[in-house]
């Protein structure tokens, strides 16, 4: 999706695209920020900005990419305004850098809870289930009053959902480069 | 050994979970082995399953789409609407024209009387016109009202009325080559120009329909039909209606139809746990109220029980009818 029609004025096409993100979107700043009030405002002010000036984001093409990097930022400079002030012991405050590695392993953690956000909400409340609450498909499919298939179809899935969706955070095995990893389809 | 075994994303997702047995297992641990596309397949897999365990399951209250969306729209139109402080030097003059622009304007409109156009584009819209009726706009419906001595309106699309009461001033609704005329009630017009095909129907009070020569007056409950072919005619009413974007209108219906259009309207579930329920017939209005309360209106008139199950639907358990 590109963001021609929007910086044109068309109100619809980001209303569309409002939609289509702005869940996930908030899972991600949850991520960073660790509290959703200041997830979903902080998303909203980004929205609000892009449509104020619209026209000067006529040549954004990958519009997703944009809008994580953009909420990456933002949620990136709130924490650290508050993250770096550390209390010393005459009761003042100083600044603390966070790691690396700290912003990273954040990075990926914003990441993972974006992309579960984003699958569609029957698919989600059952990967919930099976993932994070360790229920046996049987257990979700009385749960949820569905069969012990569709748990199964839907976990499957989910699962590929995921997993292209967070392809580029699985690291590559060094000899692939050499044998030129094909990609291994699954049906 | 079968060495072109396939595997399929349920298989590899049970796999995951643990859910496969040790056969089932060792299958997909053969297809890994057979070749090295399907060992990165796996290996991916499980990276990707770890991960995701490695974050927090999302938080139980997961933001409302649409309540965001009103709330951005709001400011998108504040916004928009407020006006860019111009320069100190030049803010008079700024001032001075655009209150000459307005006064030239007013005047026009009110010697030609310039209507003023709504439209619906994706979603309904609500819309109180300045004689203080107001009007929903299904999509892809538009009006354009002229408020003056008479009230008059041009439709296009789907709209349903709601006028406020003039015994002065009728309110007259131009669809086409249609006229409806009110003093105050409640109705819908359904007009598709490139069909010439037109319907009106009635919620409360009178209105009367000129078309091709022909007049009907219509009550409450009452519907009419038109197109260029046929005579303007009456016909008889569905036992279910839906008004504006939330009004629910049922008449002798019977349940499995009023379970139909809850279903569609609140995007919500309810099983009728008796079939003989199916037959009951309800007769009742609901001007946008909660789904709880409609049901529970529903279960007192039945004498049935209103469960919620666990997985949040509705379910109505009772004799029947």
């Amino acid at each position: 999706m590109d963001f021609a029609p929007i910086a044109a004025g068309d109100r619809a096409a980001f209303e569309a695209l409002f939609r289509l993100h702005y869940r996930p979107l908030c899972a991600f700043a949850m991520g960073y920020l660790k509290d959703g009030d200041k997830a979903e405002d902080l998303v909203q002010e980004l929205f609000l900005r892009l449509w104020l000036d619209r026209e000067k984001h006529g040549g954004v093409v990958h519009v997703k990419a944009y809008l994580y990097a953009s909420v990456r930022n933002r949620c990136i400079n709130a924490t650290h305004i508050t993250r770096r002030l550390v209390p010393l012991e005459d009761g003042t405050h100083t600044a603390a850098e966070p790691t690396m590695a700290e912003d990273e392993h954040q990075d990926r953690i914003a990441r993972v809870q974006a992309a579960v956000a984003a699958l569609p909400p029957e698919r989600q409340r059952i990967f919930v289930l099976c993932k994070y609450e360790g229920l046996k498909h049987q257990q979700i499919a009385d749960r949820l009053g569905i069969s012990v298939k569709t748990v199964e179809n839907q976990m499957g899935k989910a699962l590929k959902d995921l997993r292209s969706e967070l392809a580029d955070l699985v690291p590559l095995l060094p000899w692939l480069f050499f044998i030129g990893g094909g990609d291994g389809g699954i049906g | 050994m079968d060495t072109n075994e396939t595997i399929t994303s349920e298989e590899l997702a049970a796999y995951m979970a643990g859910e496969l047995d040790p056969e089932q297992a060792q299958r997909v641990e053969r297809w890994a082995a057979q070749r090295i596309d399907n060992a990165e397949e796996l290996r991916r897999l499980q990276e990707t399953w770890t991960m995701v365990g490695s974050a927090d399951a999302p938080s139980a209250d997961t933001p409302d789409v649409d309540r965001a969306w009103d709330r951005l729209n709001a400011r998108m139109n504040e916004a928009e609407g407020a006006v860019v402080r111009p320069l100190w030097s030049t803010w008079r003059t700024w001032l001075a024209a655009a209150a000459m622009l307005a006064m030239v304007f007013t005047a026009y409109r009110i010697w030609v009387n310039v209507p003023t156009v709504h439209v619906a584009q994706s979603t309904p819209r609500t819309v109180l016109l300045e004689d203080g009726s107001s009007v929903v706009l299904s999509p892809g419906a538009q009006l354009s009202e002229r408020m003056g001595q008479h009230r008059r309106v041009e439709m296009e699309g789907t709209v349903y009325f709601d006028v406020r009461h003039d015994a002065e001033r009728p309110f007259e609704v131009q669809a086409d080559d249609v006229v409806v005329t009110v003093l105050g009630t409640s109705f819908e017009v359904r007009s598709a120009t490139d069909t010439s095909a037109f319907a009106v129907r009635v919620r409360t009070g009178r209105v009367r329909v000129k078309a091709g020569g022909a007049e009907l007056v219509l009550e409450a409950g009452d519907r009419a039909r038109y197109d260029k072919r046929s005579l303007l005619e009456r016909t008889p009413a569905p036992p279910a209606e839906v008004w504006g974007e939330r009004i629910l209108q049922f008449s002798q219906a019977p349940l499995s139809r009023v379970v139909a259009e809850l279903e569609r309207m609140y995007q919500v579930h309810i099983v009728l746990a008796n079939p003989s329920l199916e037959r009951c017939q309800l007769t009742a209005e609901f001007d946008d109220e909660p789904i709880g309360s409609i049901l529970q209106v529903i279960a007192e008139t039945f004498a049935l029980e209103l469960k919620r199950t666990d997985s949040g639907d509705y379910e109505l358990n009772g004799d029947g009818c």
